[in-house]
């Protein structure tokens, strides 16, 4: 029969992992917390340039942040670190994404009748920008983030590479064949 | 030639969009704070289950060493041709011969007694 003095050993461990466990949470709250103050807007510009709108967008930074809040342990410290982190993190939600939509459904985008880009022509203007930011969508998400940082955000490639994960020569590589990649689908469209 | 910086630049959706609002950066940070949870609890099952598995393999090893019969045959060096391998000459059932010859033509022959003992 177990003694009193046995129960109490029970409680105070219990007591002890409560307490332990709440202030595992209290840590991963302000974690989080500075984690999303610090770079919510930077991954939001990233993920409103990956993406086709701003809804999408947001979709994309709430999964970021909500994969960090499982992971958090994971997350490097240093500014530098967790956006490279982050960064990288919204990319693979991009990826798979961009898996998961079928082939056909992005092809068919293209089978529209043609535009003409005319200057000064908001419809026409429009539709360029709408065709250019399509065929933005069928690259790789990769390939698709090191032509935004370069073009759009004016990122140096030792600082996409960082940030992707790669070598500098795999960001050259992806730039040279996204820009081409890009040129044809637009033409062709 | 297509000028795709050019074409992206002046099609960046942040050049006309505003950021984020106010609202959509709480929500969002209400979201992600809801769901912290604390340091994940030792797994303890997880060694446990490693453990058993182990103990389980080795023992079913044994279990089935122990049914099969013992390898026939005696071993055989790699530098040498064996010319009669486990030929027991002997007619004497307690005394076994094994013999083989080198590649240089020396004959072996090695002669096993289970009456010796050290």
């Amino acid at each position: 029969m177990p003694t009193a003095d046995v129960y109490r050993g029970v409680t105070a461990d219990a007591i002890a992992l409560a307490v332990a466990s709440e202030a595992g949470v209290q840590a991963g709250e302000g974690r989080l917390a500075s984690l999303f103050d610090a770079h919510h807007l930077r991954v939001y510009k990233l993920a409103r340039r990956m993406s086709g709108s701003a809804d999408a967008a947001r979709d994309l930074v709430q999964e970021t942040f909500l994969r960090a809040t499982g992971a958090i342990e994971s997350v490097p410290v240093g500014a530098r670190a967790e956006e490279a982190w982050l960064v990288r993190v919204l990319l693979n939600i991009c990826r798979d994404n961009w898996r998961r939509q079928a082939r056909q459904a992005r092809l068919s985008v293209f089978a529209r009748p043609a535009s003409s880009f005319v200057a000064g022509d908001h419809e026409t203007a429009f539709i360029a920008r709408t065709t250019v930011w399509r065929a933005l969508q069928m690259l790789h998400p990769r390939r698709r983030a090191a032509i935004v940082l370069y073009e759009l955000e004016g990122a140096q490639i030792p600082d996409i590479a960082r940030l992707l994960g790669v070598s500098a020569v795999t960001v050259r590589w992806h730039l040279s064949r996204g820009r081409r990649e890009l040129a044809k689908l637009i033409r062709d469209s | 030639m297509i000028e795709i910086g050019k074409l992206l630049r002046d099609s960046d959706p942040l050049a006309n969009e505003p950021t984020l609002a106010a609202a959509d950066i709480e929500r969002m940070r209400r979201v992600a704070m809801s769901h912290v949870s604390g340091p994940p609890t030792a797994r303890w099952p997880q060694p446990v289950l490693v453990a058993v598995t182990i103990a389980v393999t080795l023992i079913a090893s044994i279990a089935l060493g122990r049914r099969l019969p013992p390898p026939r045959g005696a071993a055989i060096g790699d530098d040498v041709t064996p010319s009669q391998a486990h030929d027991p000459v002997s007619p004497e059932p307690s005394r076994r011969q094994l013999q083989f010859a080198t590649p240089g033509g020396t004959r072996i022959i090695w002669v096993f007694n289970s009456d010796f003992s050290l």
